[in-house]
């Protein structure tokens, strides 16, 4: 009890090094899943609607790219974005940018590779459907979708749940530096580290929150669908 | 032989199709089979027989592994595919109608024929078996065909509904003089609607 109370003031009181971590947390998780979901959903729907050659390998690296360990994605990220790296004149790495470029390889392998199941089992039965109507094929496209629709929200939240706790691309390409690329993951290594579990596991119990309240807004959104 | 020819004929042409799934042969019709323009037929057997399968090949939805399928341009672009399982989208019912390419009025209308007007505003994936067959089959008929190929569309009905499908569908093949072909496993629907029984068994033409 005594912990949330002190939890409680940090995020209320004078010092906003708390609040900063927060912001930024859900700067990073919020870009990096409308980044991820952007690029990931229509890939994948493309993956799970059409024939084309090369489809089953592109699914193949996709499933194994799912399984992609964070500190892989920050990994390469960091080489990417490194002085010497192809993007290094960009100057991002230890930057919000490069968290989420780093944020973006872990998130767009689940989003594509999610979509693709969810469209693949439900549309050769709505292709067939469709063709025994006679439902034009543009339409079918933005119906095979539509009819998707509960199961992105899944996703969506799936991802964010991946950005939101993973720590390893965090800390290589962010640093941790405070007040700058410090996130809740990064912070709760830190105050572990530094032998602070009190606060470690308040700042574990706020993420938990975070993630849940996410959660029941997505579920709220499938919920006012129906 | 694995070619789908279209000629300008009246009838559908089926020459010594094949058609196998991982191996196994599940349709070898050696001999040709002739469907007549405008006329009815019904396809029986148990299951596994190759009802299904010879339904989607003359869809188009398959190619046969060797053979051929004689179907005319005509019947082909007017052709209406009810699949065993249909899709029900999420949506209401009337718009699960008016997405086959008709207004509210017309769908509203099938809907009354079909038993559903009560439900017009319900999400379709509320209804039960027997009601989600039956709008499937509304979905089907609110547009003019020239070949219909229904697989097992009352499987899910009870003795009064099957009634009811049969006089839709007698009144809509008299209005639109459209071919039937229809898989099913109820002898009496078959014989009320249909003027030629085909038997499958294995995969193989058979004696009733």
């Amino acid at each position: 009890m005594q912990t949330f109370q002190e939890l409680w003031q940090l995020l209320t009181g004078p010092d906003g090094e708390l609040r900063g971590i927060v912001y930024t947390t859900l700067r990073l998780c919020l870009t990096s899943t409308v980044l991820s979901a952007a690029l990931g959903i229509p890939g994948g729907a493309a993956l799970g609607l059409y024939r084309f050659p090369g489809r089953k390998f592109l699914v193949r690296i996709c499933r194994t790219l799912m399984g992609l360990p964070p500190v892989l994605a920050g990994l390469a990220a960091f080489f990417l974005l490194s002085r010497s790296g192809p993007l290094g004149q960009y100057k991002l790495l230890y930057s919000v940018g490069a968290m989420v470029t780093a944020q973006i390889m872990l998130g767009v392998p689940i989003a594509a590779g999610l979509t693709q199941s969810v469209i693949a089992s439900s549309a050769e039965a709505i292709r067939e459907t469709a063709y025994g109507i006679g439902l034009r094929r543009c339409r079918l496209l933005g119906r095979t979708l539509h009819e998707c629709r509960k199961s992105f929200v899944s996703i969506v939240c799936l991802t964010f749940g991946q950005c939101l706790s993973e720590v390893g691309a965090a800390q290589i390409c962010g640093g941790n530096i405070a007040g700058k690329t410090r996130v809740m993951t990064t912070a709760i290594v830190l105050e572990t580290n530094m032998g602070d579990f009190k606060m470690a596991g308040a700042l574990g119990i706020l993420l938990l929150l975070i993630s849940f309240g996410i959660m029941a807004l997505g579920a709220w959104g499938v919920r006012a669908d129906e | 032989m694995n070619e789908l020819h279209s000629i300008g004929l009246n009838s559908i042409e089926l020459n010594s199709i094949q058609k196998s799934y991982q191996g196994r042969t599940v349709l070898d019709l050696p001999e040709s089979l002739t469907f007549l323009q405008g006329n009815r037929y019904a396809l029986m057997g148990p299951n596994g027989s190759g009802k299904s399968t010879l339904l989607r090949l003359i869809a188009g939805l398959l190619t046969p592994d060797s053979g051929s399928i004689m179907l005319p341009d005509d019947l082909r672009n007017n052709c209406g595919y009810l699949p065993q399982t249909p899709y029900i989208f999420d949506t209401s019912v009337l718009s699960n109608v008016t997405l086959a390419g008709c207004d509210k009025k017309a769908a509203r209308d099938i809907l009354v024929t079909m038993g559903l007007s009560a439900l017009a505003a319900q999400n379709a994936k509320t209804l039960s078996g027997g009601e989600k067959q039956r709008l499937c089959l509304a979905r089907m008929l609110i547009r003019s065909h020239k070949l219909l190929l229904l697989d097992e569309p009352i499987s899910a009905q009870d003795r009064s509904s099957v009634e009811l499908v049969a006089n839709v569908l007698e009144t809509y093949l008299k209005e639109t003089d459209c071919t039937l072909i229809i898989a099913t496993h109820t002898p009496r629907f078959a014989e009320l609607l249909c003027c030629e029984i085909i038997h499958l068994e294995n995969g193989k033409r058979s004696e009733a």
